[in-house]
């Protein structure tokens, strides 16, 4: 994560806490709290609703810096990668409860547009399941556009889920992504269609019925 | 985390499908016997032991731990499902190295690397609703992390509810389990709670640790309701302590200090430490007895606990009258030898079996390596003429699950023991 990249995620993160004690907050009010110029933040962001929307853009910025920190990463499993994003941005949510429940849908769902969050999350998703070296050839013809895009609705589907999740530290949502990582790396991970199709050629070419014709 | 069934209606069809396998082999087995005229069950118990378990696991902790508390020779399930149990619990599939970071990020508020100086990622051991992380903390020392699935307290009531539709199957007739069903529940659910088991590893710390005995110390600051921190204990387990070919002195010095623990709880009259299974009991470098795991601690009724310590007496007495008033009041006889043939076959069973158990203090000496004892053990085990009906006081389920176990560990170890001081202890406990 650049310089750059770090002051907005700042900023979009104290936007984020004035918004929710004040819809109307000011550019100066969270320039002041965040102790630089107002001129600054506006270099940064020309309009509130721009800063605002920056908060889940910059969510999925940090989970690269941590993926990118963390030693471990690169052995782990589809399962476990899926599980640490998506498990990431439930944490952060977590911190900004009020300001997710609040903007959510204003700013991820509610958009004709591919969002700069959208795009980003299938960006981070793709690379996830590209990178993956145990991932089964003919399962691997899954992988499309399509594909990110339904696990960007699955996505929503979590955010339900969690918004509504009143166990303590929304263990519910732990359990529910953990069990549709594990799922999901099961789905990529099987040898089914390859041994399947390795039976089929077998049986292709050694049939009794072709050497029947053949003879 | 591959298949923890999450929705009661998934985990209702695991145990659907267990008891129509369950069902279907006692169907099988008893077509062939009527037509063979023989009845091998062994076979038979081994063979649906795996079914039931292979689909137990899928229920994590809770199924585990019910099948477990009811096993340890309750008498009323076959020994031949402890056997692949024990297997199971170490089948339980472990919880992800991105779930564990977030669970310790959510429960203690940062990364277990701003916490600890080193975090195994990997875990070193499964527990019943969780599994064991071994880590260094910031002041060097070595420490053991548990930490629970997410959820899994929520799924205990469910879980029980299915639970009691597949013992009945394989529980005969109309008995009534839920008094055992009951109990597991208030336990598994003490289970969930790691402050409750902090503060039991710090009472046990308290009266146990010594030169002889090692017990860890609870660590607070890195503890919540989830997340278990304590100090690690260095040390192996039975299985590897006998595969490094110990001398017999070497071995009957473990198996005392382990003798001695059950006894100095016994005198303390306090909790008792209810999970004796040999998973909970290291041997360090420094020959000290090493014991962990204090999720499941007993503090047994007054009355019950007495009457319980009476068996010994009573059975080296072999004062029939007495035995029979004694196994009234503990719920194992329902009426007395002449009512009936049932009654009589129970009492008869209990005589022998009472007595084999209280052998070990007949003399000073014990020697738990005595393969004709072990055998005689066995065979109450195997050929128990009450299989199928939960029978006795529902602490039973505890008492003969600490008592077995330690015998079992005994046996396994093959120490010899000294036994007075200890048959000293209960007359003195009884006496007082």
């Amino acid at each position: 994560m650049d310089k750059e990249k770090k002051i907005k995620a700042k900023i979009a993160e104290i936007a984020a806490q004035r918004y929710v004690r004040n819809e109307r907050f000011t550019y100066k009010s969270a320039a002041r709290q965040m102790g630089i110029e107002t001129s600054e933040v506006r270099k940064h962001f020309g309009t509130r609703a721009s800063m605002l929307s920056y908060f889940y853009d910059s969510r999925i910025y940090l989970y690269q810096e941590h993926a990118e920190q963390l030693d471990a990463y690169n052995d782990f499993t589809l399962s476990e990668k899926l599980s640490d994003f998506l498990l990431f941005l439930f944490d952060e949510f977590g911190q900004h409860q009020q300001f997710v429940l609040k903007t959510y849908k204003r700013f991820v769902i509610k958009n004709e547009k591919a969002t700069n969050f959208e795009v980003l999350f299938k960006d981070q998703v793709k690379k996830i399941f590209e990178s993956d070296g145990q991932i089964s050839a003919p399962s691997s013809l899954i992988l499309s556009t399509a594909f990110y895009s339904s696990v960007y609705y699955k996505f929503h589907a979590f955010y339900h889920f969690w918004s509504s999740d009143e166990s303590e530290h929304q263990q519910q949502t732990m359990a529910l992504i953990d069990k549709w990582s594990s799922f999901v790396e099961e789905i990529f991970y099987t040898k089914i269609v390859e041994k399947g199709a390795d039976l089929g050629k077998f049986l292709l070419y050694n049939s009794p019925l072709k050497k029947i014709l053949h003879k | 985390m591959n298949d923890f069934p999450s929705t009661k209606y998934q985990r209702g069809k695991i145990f659907a499908k267990t008891g129509i396998e369950v069902g279907k082999k006692y169907a099988w087995h008893y077509l062939k016997s009527l037509a063979n005229g023989h009845n091998n069950r062994a076979d038979l118990h081994k063979k649906t032991a795996e079914e039931v378990f292979g689909q137990f696991t899928k229920l994590k902790g809770t199924a585990l731990k019910i099948a477990q508390s009811f096993s340890m020779d309750q008498g009323f399930l076959p020994d031949e499902f402890s056997e692949v149990m024990t297997q199971a619990q170490y089948r339980v599939p472990p919880i992800n190295r991105a779930l564990v970071r977030s669970i310790i990020k959510r429960e203690l508020g940062s990364q277990p690397e701003q916490l600890f100086q080193e975090f195994e990622t990997e875990a070193m051991a499964a527990a019943s609703i969780g599994q064991v992380h071994k880590a260094r903390l910031k002041d060097g020392r070595q420490a053991a992390v548990k930490i629970q699935y997410p959820g899994v307290r929520d799924t205990i009531s469910s879980d029980l509810a299915l639970a009691r539709i597949l013992m009945k199957r394989i529980v005969t007739g109309g008995s009534d389990i839920d008094p055992y069903l009951e109990e597991v529940k208030t336990t598994l659910l003490r289970e969930t709670d790691y402050i409750a088991e902090g503060e039991t590893i710090n009472r046990f710390h308290k009266r146990f640790s010594s030169d002889d005995l090692i017990t860890p110390e609870w660590i607070p600051e890195l503890s919540t309701n989830r997340v278990l921190s304590m100090t690690f204990i260095e040390g192996v387990h039975l299985d590897e302590f006998l595969a490094s070919q110990p001398s017999q002195q070497q071995i009957n010095h473990f198996g005392q200090l382990f003798w001695d623990f059950f006894h100095n709880q016994v005198r303390q009259k306090g909790e008792v430490h209810a999970d004796t299974h040999p998973g909970n009991f290291l041997f360090t470098p420094d020959g000290k007895l090493g014991v962990i795991d204090y999720g499941c601690v007993k503090t047994f009724p007054q009355e019950f606990f007495n009457d319980y310590l009476s068996l010994l007496p009573v059975h080296l007495e072999r004062d029939e009258q007495k035995i029979i008033n004694l196994y009234k009041r503990l719920d194992v006889l329902k009426a007395g030898p002449e009512s009936n043939k049932k009654e009589t076959t129970y009492l008869e069973f209990c005589k022998n079996y009472g007595y084999t158990f209280a052998m070990p203090y007949l003399e000073d000496r014990f020697d738990f390596g005595d393969k004709e004892y072990r055998e005689l053990i066995r065979g109450y085990t195997k050929n128990a003429p009450i299989t199928n009906e939960p029978r006795g006081n529902k602490h039973f389920i505890y008492t003969t699950r600490v008592h077995l176990g330690l015998y079992h560990f005994l046996m396994r170890l093959g120490a010899e023991i000294s036994t007075k001081k200890s048959k000293e202890i209960v007359f003195d406990v009884l006496n007082k």
